[in-house]
């Protein structure tokens, strides 16, 4: 039989490989130090809006976009940024003073109705941004935001804001408060610019604004919000800051996966990764060297002793559980270097944090925490046992596993993960009071303040305080530090409520965050702040 | 002076998995043009691995020709290159196959088929090819002919699709026309027909015609000689007349006494008793010999040759002379 | 054949109305709290939730949520997803990111698993017939999750030949990756039926028909046997284009590509109903519009369902 001719498989190889090798290969060349555009790996943002941007995507490119009223300093207090000053009397009535000479990106000055308008868009009900709920300290709030469903707002203006003149306002709070200057560093804080209303007396803002957001910081849009793809800014030049940026633009490339963004840094083709995650930790830190680079995170992780379930009403089985899980041992096979052991109730980033306040009940001590808990009834306490509750989503089932095996040898109870869908089922289940067992949760603060963690996690009305914890005391004395007179006697009383916290384990602290990130060759003096975010104006072309 | 067509001592195996089975064990036979040759055998004997010989479209593998030639106008076609035979087939020696159904590709229209060939071997243009079609279609007798071009195989009854098979396998003129067993598939009216045209256009195209069948009824009429095979040998050739009336091979005569014939009225049919042989495991002697009613001790060890029996008379049976004069 | 298709196009939309009710009924099932979600780990104020669930009319009961969905799918206003996004605008845009890669891999699969079958299929046995045969079961083996992110590390990152990542400025370039990725299952389950298929005619009578005919075995293979072989597996590879569209979910997340699986995802995990549902729905209509262009391909391609 003659021999068949066919070499179609052959010649189709051959021309994809042709056609790959055409389209390939075209890595971005060295630039002049001046004229390097930056790649940073980001998640799709959920809004651009300023008072609507509350999660950590879209805050890296506001802080591209525009400059806060403050920044912190090395011990986490706030320092005038884009502020020349803000006085206050009694932390009750504040006044903010603008620096001159500060433009938005179309030439708009920046002005007190800039911050004026933008935060009573911001604090406005019916608008529904995810940053209404920090304006609720400032007078005027309840009046815009009815919490009865169909209700209208009888107010549009917060009546706590003022203008005094063209760069400077003032702001009465409905009590005082101490942090608030540290507040004012958050997203939400941010003015507008006249641009971005269509029809400023009822606080609309124009839907088109987010995907070209005209700020005052040292970058601006190039171009729109290419959803799901990318976000590109040039250097602003008439940026009125102190620093200037070094390099011609950042673009924010936005990936589904931190793991894409990471091979996209490996390829060549990102230039900062700020989240390395977990399964590449090892092969970054071997791959990258000194381009790995850590910084603190103000994340915590704890785990929650629901109220409502009776099995964790002994203060001794809490201490118990508490003692008998290593968390150094969990690190070390977990989390590699991109987690820190945590034993205190607050994160180490804000003013008047105090190491191991947790004291003995976060020593890991197997024997003590066996004989605590036979001593508190043993595993019949807990009706034979415990269960740990985790969304499933969040990669949390390693950590989790391996604590409950820690339960299960040191305290000789059966332990079992309790995995739920997603983590907003966790906290309808813990409202409904069904039991579930303990459940994890993370906390990340908005602005370096003690009271960022305490309020919101321990207070009987605190907005996360799931597990349903109440101490009068504690409520007390935290809201005495709100009310105190100067910094320093604030701290001294959350830290006397933080104690009240070591006394009766409400959760157990486990681990804090670290920031690992990585960067490439192109790129110098990468660093990162505490919310996540690249500092851009640091950043240099690297040497070549 | 050469035959049109001849096969001399032509050995075929089949080398499978299973072992090696000895289809065609020296086959020789001949045909001439304007005369048809039945070749006549039960199911297995190896008649189609003939027919498949002679157009050189054998499974190869597991197809192997051992030994033997196949002369066509003198020239053994077998020795040709692959590329000058394929130039006979269609040309020279075209073939009719058993089920036109499965033998006509699906997917194409009649007329395209017919007229595959006459495109692709005689470059004709389209529009040409399909008128010549028609006219093929109209030879065979195909009712609506123009009608019917665009119509694919299993819009045909069985006799027009056999009829379709026999307009492509005239197309290109052939010499020789095999074919192989064309009228199982059909009821006997139909048959009849077919049998009738197949005579009809061999004698107006003066073709050699080798007619393959296991029915001695449907040759009598159209076969001018008849080759018998058992177990890949021709083991008896005769005139069709000669052979009717007076049968050289036990099988042979085993085979005219099973047709129900007007003549012998209310007789009760004899049945050849065994089975086939297993070609793997051919028998020593004569290959029919388990089977045969006047078997001899020497016929399980010898071969018996071919020998003439008569004129243009073979028989391969050591008893020939004995079955003929019907003295065994 | 108008009845046919008329009849046919009936099915669809009734399969496609009840598909969307269904899809709903099963996100509303499951929606615990969207708004929630949306907020992430972050509690949600009062004022905030009463306004988007006035908004979204998550507090109304199904029927009323489906019919508020369904006016709007009429009317021809999609709505906005629960992360504020128009979800015309976001399927105008992922839509044919997820189309491009689909077909693009459905081409790969034809053309690769079409000629190498037909390699393989004519020397059974040979060499490529047994690599093709043993990597056809890895592939089958390995989920297209591992598969992706092995080619990625490999031919993008170490071999530097592709980009990781989705790279618009490419064109149609940066989907030849994940195309490969996303095709492969169906690349070497459709080589082995065409494998098998071309084994299988070449072993019919009609070849034989075409031999004695005397047609080279090229023209008989390329026109004869191919034809007929194809029947079968163009309705394979027909029907996996609905099934690459789900795959695509899965590759799209590895190489980024913002595309339908990237929205459906979050979708999902947002229990943004109206979202999820267009989405679904969209799949639904191709997988209904590709079966019936298979369908009619069949009818085209085999004459005998034509007329039978
Ligand atoms: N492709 C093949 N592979 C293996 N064996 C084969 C093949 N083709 C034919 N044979 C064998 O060769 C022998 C003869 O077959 P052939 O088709 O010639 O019989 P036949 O006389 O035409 O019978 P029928 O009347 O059934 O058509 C049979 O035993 C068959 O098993
Ligand atoms: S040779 Fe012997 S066995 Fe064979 S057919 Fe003649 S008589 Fe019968
Ligand atoms: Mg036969």
């Amino acid at each position: 039989m003659t021999k068949s001719r066919l070499t179609t498989p052959g010649l189709l190889l051959a021309a994809i490989a042709v056609t790959l090798l055409a389209g390939c290969g075209k890595k971005p060349g060295a630039a002049a130090p001046q004229d390097l555009v930056v790649s940073i790996g980001i998640g799709e943002p959920k809004s651009l809006i300023p008072s609507s941007t509350t999660e950590t995507e879209g805050a890296k490119v506001m802080d591209a976009l525009f400059t806060s009223l403050v920044d912190y300093d090395k011990d986490m207090r706030p320092v005038d940024l884009a502020a020349e000053s803000i006085t206050t009397q009694d932390n009750k009535v504040w006044v903010i003073k603008l620096l001159p000479g500060w433009t938005f990106h179309n030439g708009e000055p920046v002005i007190a109705d800039s911050y004026i308008n933008a935060w009573n868009a911001g604090a406005w009900g019916p608008n529904a941004h995810d940053g209404n709920n920090f304006f609720v300290k400032i007078a005027g709030y309840d009046a815009m935001n009815p919490t009865r469903k169909g209700a209208t707002p009888t107010a549009k203006k917060l009546t706590g804001l003022r203008k005094l003149d063209d760069l400077s306002f003032e702001v009465t709070l409905t009590s005082p408060y101490v942090n608030f200057k540290s507040m004012l560093g958050y997203t939400a804080f941010l003015p507008l610019p006249a641009a971005a209303f269509t029809d400023l007396a009822n606080n609309q803002i124009d839907p088109a604004f987010q995907d070209a957001p005209i700020g005052q910081g040292p970058f601006r849009m190039q171009g729109k919000w290419q959803h799901d793809q990318l976000i590109q800014t040039v250097r602003y030049e008439k940026y009125a800051g102190a620093g200037k940026p070094h390099v011609a633009g950042v673009d924010f490339k936005i990936y589904q996966t931190q793991t894409t963004q990471y091979q996209d840094l490996l390829a060549g083709q990102l230039d900062i990764v700020p989240q390395i995650p977990l399964e590449n930790l090892s092969g970054a830190i071997a791959d990258l060297g000194a381009r790995y680079k850590t910084s603190p995170a103000s994340t915590i992780q704890i785990l929650a002793f629901p109220t409502f379930d009776p099995r964790f009403s002994k203060v001794e089985i809490r201490r118990a559980i508490s003692k008998a899980i290593d968390r150094d041992e969990i690190i070390q096979k977990i989390f590699l270097t991109s987690q820190a052991p945590l034993r205190s109730f607050v994160s180490p980033l804000v003013p008047g944090y105090r190491p191991n306040t947790c004291g003995e009940a976060c020593v890991f001590n197997p024997q003590k925490a066996r004989a605590l808990f036979n001593a508190a009834g043993g595993p019949a306490a807990v009706k034979g046992r415990i269960e740990i509750a985790y969304n499933v989503d969040g990669g949390h089932k390693p950590w989790v596993d391996a604590t409950c095996n820690q339960l299960r040898t040191n305290l000789g109870v059966e332990c079992l993960g309790n995995p739920q869908p997603k983590f907003a089922e966790m906290l309808t289940k813990a409202e409904h009071k069904e039991p579930m067992g303990m459940f994890r949760m993370g906390w990340v603060f908005d602005y370096p303040a003690m009271e960022n963690y305490l309020w919101p996690l321990y207070s009987t009305h605190g907005s996360s305080n799931y597990y349903g914890y109440s101490n009068p005391q504690f409520d007390h004395l935290v809201e005495a530090g709100d009310q105190a007179a100067t910094p320093e006697a604030a701290t001294a009383l959350y830290q006397q409520a933080e104690d009240l916290l070591v006394r009766d384990v409400p959760v157990l602290p486990l681990r804090y965050a670290l920031n690992s990130f990585g960067h490439s060759t192109r790129v110098a003096n990468v660093e990162m702040d505490m919310f996540f975010r690249v500092k851009l104006l640091d950043l240099t072309a690297a040497p070549n | 002076m050469s035959h049109l067509l001849e096969l001399q001592d032509l050995h075929v195996d089949f080398r499978t998995r299973e072992g090696v089975a000895q289809v065609l064990n020296g086959v020789s036979c001949h045909v001439d043009a304007g005369e048809t040759l039945a070749i006549l055998g039960e199911s297995g004997s190896g008649k189609s691995v003939t027919a498949q010989a002679i157009m050189g479209i054998l499974d190869m593998p597991p197809a192997v020709v051992r030994s033997g030639r196949i002369l066509y106008q003198g020239q053994d076609i077998l020795a040709m290159s692959e590329n000058a035979r394929r130039e006979l087939r269609g040309t020279q020696i075209a073939m009719v196959f058993q089920d036109a159904l499965s033998a006509l590709n699906p997917v194409f229209t009649v007329g395209w088929q017919i007229s595959e060939a006459l495109r692709v071997r005689q470059g004709m243009d389209r529009g040409a090819a399909l008128e010549r079609a028609v006219e093929l279609m109209e030879r065979v007798k195909i009712p609506a002919a123009r009608a019917r071009l665009q119509d694919y195989p299993h819009q045909f009854s069985g006799g027009m699709r056999q009829r379709v098979m026999i307009a492509m396998a005239l197309a290109l003129h052939p010499k020789v026309l095999i074919a192989d067993e064309p009228t199982t598939a059909l009821d006997v009216t139909v048959q009849a027909q077919i049998m009738d045209l197949l005579a009809e256009l061999k004698q107006q195209l003066g073709m050699a015609l080798i007619l393959i069948t296991h029915d001695l009824g449907v040759v009598a009429s159209v076969a001018d000689r008849i080759a018998v095979m058992y177990a890949g040998r021709i083991v008896e050739q005769s005139d069709v007349y000669e052979l009717y009336r007076r049968p050289a091979y036990p099988y042979t005569r085993a085979l005219l006494e099973s047709i129900p014939r007007l003549d012998r009225g209310g007789e009760p049919l004899k049945v050849i008793r065994g089975l086939p042989p297993n070609l793997q495991r051919i028998p020593p002697g004569c290959p029919f010999h388990p089977r045969c009613p006047i078997e001899q001790p020497r016929c399980r060890e010898l071969l018996p040759p071919e020998v003439a029996v008569g004129p243009q008379r073979l028989s391969a049976c050591h008893r020939a002379q004995e079955v003929l004069n019907g003295t065994a | 054949m108008t009845a046919y298709l008329i009849r046919r196009l009936l099915q669809m939309m009734l399969t496609f109305v009840g598909a969307t009710f269904i899809v709903y009924a099963l996100m509303f099932s499951i929606a615990s709290d969207p708004l929630q979600a949306l907020a992430g780990d972050k509690p949600l104020n009062p004022s905030q939730r009463a306004q988007l669930t006035a908004q979204y009319h998550l507090d109304e009961p199904f029927i009323k949520q489906y019919g508020y969905y369904m006016k709007g799918l009429v009317t021809g206003k999609f709505g906005r997803a629960i992360s504020g996004r128009q979800i015309a605008d976001v399927m105008a845009e992922a839509w044919p990111r997820t189309l491009q890669l689909g077909l693009i891999a459905l081409l790969i699969a034809i053309v690769l698993g079409i000629s190498g079958g037909v390699y393989a299929g004519l020397r059974r046995g040979g060499a490529f017939d047994q690599t093709s045969l043993a990597l056809t079961l890895v592939v089958i083996g390995t989920p297209i999750f591992v598969i992706g992110t092995v080619f990625q590390s490999v031919f993008a990152v170490e071999l530097g030949w592709f980009r990781p990542s989705y790279a618009p400025e490419l064109g149609i370039a940066t989907y030849i990756l994940p195309a490969i990725v996303l095709g492969l299952l169906s690349l070497a389950t459709g080589m082995r039926l065409t494998r098998t298929s071309v084994a299988e005619n070449l072993r019919s009578d009609y070849v034989r028909t075409a031999s004695s005919k005397g047609l080279t075995r090229r023209r008989i293979v390329a026109v004869h046997v191919l034809r007929n072989s194809l029947i079968p597996v163009v309705t394979f590879l027909g029907t996996e284009l609905g099934g690459l569209m789900s795959g695509a979910m899965v590759t799209e997340g590895i190489f980024n590509i913002p595309g339908i699986g990237g929205r459906l995802f979050q979708g999902i995990r947002l229990e943004d109903g109206p979202l999820v549902v267009t989405i679904v729905s969209l799949l639904i209509l191709i997988y209904l519009v590709t079966s019936l262009l298979v369908d009619l391909l069949y009818a085209v391609l085999d004459p005998r369902i034509r007329h039978g």
